[in-house]
């Protein structure tokens, strides 16, 4: 018996204070466990969340790069800033005269000039304009009216692109002379000369390639409204142009490439728009169709991720132009996107 | 009965008992290890989504890296190299393997500045140094640096100019991205040659011109040295004699531009052109001519049958003399025509010279790429103009003879057949030897200047044939091209010296000097890939790059201060992080780290220079 009743006696004192040690113990582990856990958990789903977003966007802007849907979307008029005839843009259609045959063999698609003193008013070299130009007839024309209408129609970008490599960027005009914009100036602002050749760092009548025309510089185009209205589609933007004149001959900031990339505004789209409150914002910006930059917010601690990179092969302009059914005579020339064609279609 | 009672009650009462001590120490330790794997499981949570950022970073610059890969340097120019004898060319800088364009030596990688500018890297190599430490699996990184290759890691971002983000640059990711190495497995392609080491052919130059006029002295010209290499005998008197009427400073060119002035040199021209027409080349060619305003001039080229039911033969093809005449008549015809006032016979002659003589060099240049005898014309340069060389590695090298300051060597020159007229460099090493100019060719051979003719020439592969070993027309599967960019992720930059090591040594095949110290390239001077970030002294702060050379100023001004060895070769470390602080990290450079693969990415390695546009 007195085993008993001595086995029924309540708790001791450090056995009460024992037991709840350790349930405080218990109960701050599976807490502390909780809520790391979910704290994890809600970390490494954020993270996944981030990833796909990035997927998403580097993908998207892959798809921007190769249709250019950002300068000119076929599904939305709205969306179709240089498709204007008021001024040359990217996304004209070209005029007839325009023959896009570029078959090297071809006579007609060779540059009959020098490599100076095309001036008509100087023939110390001698007189090119007889051999090619607007005032010729028949294939000694063809070089100078894909020069002309590319230029005047698409602007400088297009005219690089559609040219072959090797091509002379020169041509005679109606009156036999070397139209002004393919002679160096340096008083590049004024973007109604539709300047191509940029300053005087050759001489002002040395024939260009495409190689001068883009060394350390770059031709640009962007849908922004106020850019256009001043020229853009006409400008040069040299990349160590301040270092190269001084800042004091510097006459147009907008010439400066480092500058013109702050100046200019990259195609912008939101990728997250609605969305719920906790997701990050993904953003994507194309520069040039060819600088894509993926950015990625989260709102919850304000980290931002860029990713910035470029891709070598894309969509050229002609390309794009062909997605479009704009240089195809065949084709309704309607703009909008085009069934895959075979290769002798296009 | 009093024991079963007792036996019950104890039982009972042992039924009732509270746990002990034991079974709740054992139970906590069964909950502690429950909740350390919870734990331990959480770190692996997050490292699988970091590891899925990683290998979207990875498979982007992969993207990048390979793609812009395709277009590299189109200037023809600022990659060739000439030297006077092949073992002194420390060949071609600008080779088109994946490994020179990610060290940023390939100048292609600026889509917004053009296809030139100052070398961007995209990569910077990872001192060979910090690259030993590192361990993967199947030791395929050791087997990387056997092999001479490289890793490379992800420039850091520099907000105050370099390689920096923003829209004006290239190429930035996210920081940790900066934990991804990249190397190359697989062996690189033996590449054709970007040109052969003594003569950067093919040349171009505007059609028509005058004869080709590289300076003023002695009216010397570099189609008369070819001239008097390649031509017949009979032509040089009347060819000289028209370029003497041009050449730069001569009394006949300074005459003026009135047609009286301009007659003498016209009637060198139709001289010499009649002649050079007339004379048949080795395979009885010649160009007929007839009358246009009253002056002889060339006539179309004939039709050329279908190559595969009549195989055209040498019979089709021109000689460089006859093109070359051709080209300078059609010069002084336009020069001629031009000091008329009005169109007239003299505008005729011209046009007929200038459509004839385009077509019949066209038909020169595209027939054959193994002959070099004439100028090909720069507004038609093409992909045929180009002549397909490789290095012989199967035959004994070319071995400089003890006369050379050092012994030199190099791979002869492989090529599908016989090279015709292959003449002299064009650069300096073309250069006659004269009372004015340094010395650098004497190879005078009965009174003829050859150049280095004769070390273009002991270059070819005599055996058993010049094209016994080449390769590159031969027929290829796909996977023979294939080459893997491996990235892996390790955290070398927490090395104590991780910045403090030197940069990886640049390859002599970057120099644009030759063996003897001349420059012979005029592309941009070469410096360590990692020039933006270097440190710029040894100081135990380090000064933080940022001031001229490797900071801000680097794309105005690329050039690297050659008085300054050190920094060219970044013998102090570079800023590795992109903090402009000189840091070091916790791990001993004693410990070996393991680098996890990220992802492999194939991609085709080609043999052969190209671009597409």
């Amino acid at each position: 018996m007195r085993n008993y009743a001595s086995s029924s006696r309540a708790f001791t004192l450090v056995e009460l204070i024992f037991s709840i040690a350790l349930g405080l113990l218990i109960c701050y582990a599976a807490f502390a466990t909780f809520r790391l856990t979910s704290g994890t958990v809600n970390r490494a789903k954020q993270m996944s969340l981030e990833n796909r977003l990035l997927r998403v966007g580097i993908l998207r802007a892959l798809e921007a790069a190769d249709t250019w849907a950002m300068y000119d979307d076929p599904w939305r008029a709205t969306a179709q800033p240089l498709r204007t005839t008021t001024d040359s843009n990217p996304f004209r259609p070209l005029p007839n005269t325009v023959n896009l045959d570029l078959t090297s063999t071809a006579p007609g698609n060779w540059w009959r000039g020098q490599p100076v003193g095309n001036n008509v008013s100087s023939t110390a070299y001698g007189c090119y304009p007889l051999f090619s130009g607007l005032a010729r007839l028949g294939a000694r024309s063809t070089y100078a009216k894909r020069m002309q209408g590319l230029m005047d129609t698409l602007g400088h970008q297009a005219l690089l692109d559609y040219a072959p490599l090797n091509s002379v960027f020169m041509y005679f005009d109606a009156s036999d002379a070397i139209p002004a914009a393919m002679q160096a100036t340096n008083f590049l602002n004024d973007p109604t000369q539709k300047i191509l050749y940029g300053f005087n760092d050759l001489g002002r009548d040395i024939a260009r390639g495409f190689r001068q025309l883009t060394w350390a510089r770059s031709f640009l185009i962007t849908t922004d409204k106020g850019l256009l209205a001043n020229g853009v589609n006409h400008k040069y933007f040299y990349a160590t142009y301040q270092a190269y004149l001084g800042a004091a001959n510097n006459q147009d900031p907008a010439f400066d490439l480092n500058e013109a990339t702050q100046i200019l505004v990259a195609e912008q789209e939101s990728l997250t728009t609605p969305k719920p409150a906790a997701w990050p914002d993904l953003n994507l910006s194309v520069f040039n169709n060819n600088i894509l930059t993926v950015t990625l917010r989260n709102p919850v601690d304000g980290t931002v991720s860029t990713m910035h990179f470029a891709v070598g092969v894309t969509t050229t302009l002609r390309g794009a132009r062909q997605q479009r059914g704009l240089d195809n005579a065949a084709l309704a020339t309607t703009g909008a996107w085009q069934p895959q064609l075979p290769w002798s279609a296009l | 009965m009093t024991a079963c009672r007792t036996v019950c009650t104890c039982s009972r009462f042992r039924s009732r008992q509270a746990f002990t001590l034991f079974e709740i120490a054992i139970s906590l330790a069964l909950m502690a290890i429950g909740v350390t794997t919870t734990l331990l499981l959480l770190p692996m949570m997050l490292r699988a989504q970091q590891h899925a950022r990683l290998e979207t970073i990875a498979a982007t610059v992969a993207l990048q890296i390979t793609s812009m890969a395709k277009n590299p340097e189109t200037a023809f120019w600022a990659q060739s190299l000439e030297a006077e004898k092949a073992w002194q060319n420390p060949t071609h800088m600008d080779a088109f393997d994946l490994e020179r364009f990610m060290e940023g030596e390939a100048q292609a990688n600026s889509p917004l500045a053009g296809f030139e500018s100052p070398a961007k890297p995209l990569f910077n190599p990872l001192p060979p140094a910090i690259a030993r430490r590192l361990d993967a699996e199947n030791d395929e990184i050791a087997q990387i640096l056997n092999q001479g290759g490289r890793l490379y890691y992800l420039p850091p971002d520099i907000s105050n100019g370099g390689i920096g983000p923003g829209p004006g640059k290239t190429f930035s990711v996210p920081r940790e991205g900066q934990q991804l190495v990249f190397g190359v497995v697989g062996l690189a392609q033996q590449n054709c040659l970007l040109n052969h080491p003594s003569r950067a052919w093919p040349m171009h130059d505007f059609w028509p011109s005058p004869p080709i006029v590289f300076d003023a002295f002695d009216g010397w010209n570099v189609e008369m040295a070819d001239a008097k290499v390649n031509w017949p005998n009979a032509l040089l008197t009347d060819a000289q004699a028209f370029c003497d009427a041009v050449a730069y400073n001569s009394p006949a060119r300074n005459a003026g531009t009135a047609p009286a002035a301009l007659d003498a040199a016209f009637l060198l021209a139709r001289t010499f052109a009649e002649k050079a027409c007339a004379m048949p080349g080795p395979d009885g060619q010649t160009i007929p001519m007839i009358a246009v305003g009253g002056f002889n001039a060339p006539v179309m080229p004939p039709a050329l049958a279908n190559p595969e039911a009549t195989p055209w033969t040498a019979k089709d093809q021109p000689t460089p003399y006859q093109v070359i005449a051709l080209r300078w008549l059609a010069f002084a015809a336009a020069r001629r025509a031009g000091a008329q006032t009005t169109p007239d016979n003299y505008g005729a002659f011209a046009v007929a010279c200038h459509d004839a003589g385009l077509a019949w060099q066209q038909r020169y240049a595209a027939m054959d790429a193994c002959d070099w005898g004439a100028v090909r014309a720069f507004q038609q340069a093409g992909a045929m103009d180009f002549p397909l060389l490789q290095y012989d590695f199967f035959a004994p090298a070319l071995i400089s003879g003890a006369a050379e300051d050092a012994k030199d060597f190099s791979w002869l020159v492989s090529s599908p057949r016989k090279v015709n007229n292959s003449g002299r460099a064009w650069g300096m090493y073309g250069w006659v030897v004269n009372t004015t100019t340094p010395t650098i060719s004497t190879n005078i051979i009965g009174g003829r200047d050859y150049g280095n003719h004769a070390g273009i020439e002991s270059a070819w592969s005599a055996g058993p044939s010049i094209n016994s070993h080449f390769t590159l027309c031969d027929r290829f599967a796909p996977a023979e091209r294939a080459r893997q960019l491996v990235a892996w992720t390790v955290d070398w930059q927490s090395y104590e010296d991780f910045e403090e090591t030197p940069c990886a040594p640049m390859d002599a095949k970057q120099s644009i000097f030759d063996s003897r110290g001349t420059y012979v390239n005029m592309s941009w001077t070469r410096a360590t890939a990692e020039r933006a970030i270097v440190w710029r002294n040894n100081t135990a702060g380090r000064a933080a790059a940022g001031t001229g050379y490797g900071g801000p100023n680097y794309e105005a001004d690329p050039l690297p201060d050659f008085d300054n060895i050190a920094l060219v070769l970044g013998s102090f470390g570079a800023d590795r992080n992109g903090n402009a602080s000189f840091d070091h990290g916790p791990t001993p450079r004693t410990t070996r780290m393991r680098a996890e693969v990220v992802g492999r990415y194939t991609f085709y390695d080609p043999r052969l220079f190209m671009a597409v546009k």
